[in-house]
């Protein structure tokens, strides 16, 4: 009885893993790239915008010929915002899916999990936005062999709002950040370190949660101090309410964020009226103007609708920008070439949302955006070179 | 001191509404001896309910009105069937029993609620202009009064009901002893569905008033409101009415003190310290009698 057990066993193992060889790479006429991000859940605006710029360039590419005649095909899953989620889609992709290599997710602390599969499947990962400063260093310190991305790191637009305060003259600043995530403390700290050390006081510094919805007994504290300038190193979903609670009290200080604020959900929370000398740093902005990004804008609303946001044309850039990697991989494309192209750091790389080579910690060299928000419009944006 | 009367404000505000979300737990508990997990995710269906009146229905004063009475009799309804599906077929099987059913019950509401709306934040739009108030050093918005005018509104009816109607008076009896009100002629089934839909319709109204003071809603936002009035609950005395309403408004404004005046990163342990201290110093709350247990 046992023996019939193990051979009907073994028989079906046999049957599976025949099963998985079925669709193993050979067809050779497209090129597989996973895509991971969250649609769904906390971040679903940046997961969502940056899909969609991602489909739009991949659209195009393929219209224009593919990459020397193989067409691109994007295999989509939604991890949902969720780390544990990001991690089972980062797995299987890569050991399901038979793709050269993924994009996404578009938040560090998931891309962090992801990229420590990608490095233990060795398919390379690029994230378009996750911007904190240990998403492509391994924990011995050394830059992941398969992780990369296509954004500055926190400490770079911490560093770049803490100089842009000192050159507007502000020297009195407020910290009010999330002490549930990582992104917002990597900030936190590079705003406090090059606020310092350009002479410049933190003079108070308050915490919140991630879910939280009521800001007023810290604001009303904030509001007792002598301040110029209020940084909120935090993501959208929580500044808006911040945002709107602190006008409210009649705090009236110039508001500084980070690309965390880049959403229409943030003017939605606070309130038109609110969002009045709010600066934020960020990878692009339609409010600039450039003749590539209105193209950009055009193709964009044309497909979707709306406009797009700065997610999108990081997902359009990396679009193009993974094609352009494929593309110098040779012929034999493998998620081993594929790999060895991203690295190079000699390959200059134009987009919309800057131009850039490849740093060797896996992070680009790039100018930042400074976008000022006046009556919940974009009124103005500053190419900013940190120094 | 302006500081000080804002911070006060700024507690009493959030403080009206954990005291109404937690005078639907104390009522249940009151009644049948049950903590009924899913309460802060029926003030959550409440804040839906709300956001669809809103957007479809009317806007203005009327609009927020009408919102609080659908929202109401939406969740008092809601409230019922849970009674009567989940609840009330364990009504003499152990309490863990009810109180392990009560948070799946808290669950299905949720995931069913990110089934349907998905899970992501929605802006609730206000129905009304948020005017903002202005005086000395103080600031409040019109929402703010508007939350503690109509909780004050709420716990006053709700005194009325349980105090001077029959059908109150059947509450008071039925949580005294059951057995003895089924004696007596009182319809015990009866009397707890209406405890379950006055507990609900209360909470539905603190969703709807929340989502408009905060603009957002999301179909996990029930679980901490929820936690924090069944603490209010248990600091004021578990099923003593005016314990829930001084419970309520006490863990709001100790919470704002604690960002304003020690940390913003302590609030939450402060609340939480707080209860742990009342449940070891005097358990049965700070309006609670001592009950000998009957031998």
């Amino acid at each position: 009885m046992k023996k019939i057990f193990s051979v009907l066993a073994v028989s079906f193992l046999a049957l599976f893993a025949l099963a998985g060889c079925d669709d193993g790479g050979s067809d050779s006429d497209t090129i597989r790239v996973g895509v991971n991000y969250g649609t769904t859940g906390p971040y679903a605006t940046y997961g969502t915008s940056s899909v969609e710029g991602t489909k739009l360039a991949v659209k195009e590419i393929n219209k224009n010929g593919g990459i020397n005649g193989k067409k691109i095909e994007l295999v989509e899953m939604d991890n949902k915002s969720d780390t544990n989620e990001a991690v089972n889609i980062a797995t299987k992709l890569t050991t399901e899916e038979d793709v050269v290599l993924t994009l996404g997710p578009e938040v560090s602390g998931n891309t962090k999990a992801a990229i420590s599969v990608a490095n233990k499947n060795k398919i390379p990962l690029i994230s378009p936005s996750a911007t904190d400063d240990k998403v492509t260093v391994n924990k011995d310190g050394s830059v992941t062999e398969y992780g990369y991305k296509m954004c500055f790191n926190d400490s770079y637009q911490g560093k770049a709002l803490a100089q842009y305060a000192i050159a507007q003259g502000k020297t009195k600043a407020v910290i009010y950040g999330d002490s549930s995530s990582d992104y917002s403390k990597g900030l936190t700290k590079a705003f406090e370190e090059e606020f310092k050390k350009q002479n410049g006081t933190i003079v108070a510094s308050e915490n919140y949660v991630e879910g939280d919805t009521d800001f007023n007994a810290a604001l009303t504290n904030i509001k007792g101090k002598d301040f110029d300038v209020l940084f909120i190193p935090g993501y959208y979903n929580e500044a808006g309410l911040i945002i709107k609670q602190a006008r409210t009290q009649g705090i009236n200080q110039m508001i500084l964020g980070a690309d965390g604020f880049d959403s229409p959900t943030l003017i939605e929370l606070g309130g038109t009226e609110n969002l009045k000398d709010v600066f934020f740093t960020t990878h692009f902005s339609i409010a600039e103007e450039n003749k590539d990004i209105d193209n950009f804008i055009a193709a964009y609303k044309d497909e979707f609708g709306k406009e797009p946001d700065a997610f999108a044309a990081l997902g359009y850039d990396l679009g193009y920008y993974m094609a352009d990697s494929i593309e110098r991989a040779g012929d034999d494309i493998t998620p081993e070439t594929v790999n060895k192209a991203l690295s190079d750091t000699k390959a200059k790389f134009s987009g919309i949302t800057g131009s850039f080579s490849m740093g060797k910690d896996h992070v680009p060299v790039k100018t930042i955006k400074i976008v000022e928000l006046q009556a919940g419009e974009p009124v103005n944006v500053v190419n900013f070179d940190v120094k | 001191m302006s500081q000080f009367i804002q911070q006060l404000i700024n507690g009493l505000s959030i403080g009206s509404v954990f005291a109404l979300i937690a005078l639907g737990y104390t009522m249940v508990y009151g009644i049948i001896k049950l903590i009924n997990f899913a309460h802060g995710d029926i003030y959550m269906v409440g804040a839906f309910v709300g956001y669809f009146c809103i957007t479809r229905l009317a806007s203005g004063f009327f609009g927020l009105i009408l919102a609080l009475v659908i929202a109401m009799a939406a969740c008092a309804i809601l409230g019922v069937i849970i009674e009567k599906v989940a609840y009330k077929p364990l009504r003499n099987a152990s309490r863990i029993t009810a109180l392990i059913t009560a948070m799946g019950v808290s669950y299905f509401l949720q995931y069913t609620m990110v089934y349907f709306v998905g899970p992501s934040k929605r802006v609730m739009p206000a129905p009304f202009e948020n005017t903002v108030f202005k005086i000395g050093g103080i600031t409040f918005n019109l929402s703010t009064v508007i939350i503690i005018a109509v909780t004050i509104f709420l716990m006053l009816l709700l005194q009325y009901v349980v105090k001077r109607t029959k059908m109150g008076k059947a509450m008071r009896a039925v949580s005294a002893d059951p057995d003895a009100a089924r004696l007596m002629g009182i319809n015990v089934n009866q009397t707890i569905s209406f405890t379950f839909a006055i507990g609900s319709a209360l909470a539905g109204a603190a969703g709807v008033l929340i989502g408009i003071h905060y603009n957002s809603i999301e179909p996990l936002m029930g679980t901490i409101p929820g936690l924090k009035a069944f603490i209010a609950a248990v600091f004021g005395g578990i099923g003593i009415i005016p314990g829930a309403m001084f419970g309520g408004i006490s863990i709001g404004v100790i919470q704002t003190f604690a960002a304003g005046y020690i940390s913003s990163l302590w609030q939450d342990a402060v609340v939480y310290a707080l209860l742990i201290f009342i449940l070891v110093v005097k358990p049965s709350g700070l309006l609670g009698k001592n009950v000998k247990e009957k031998v």
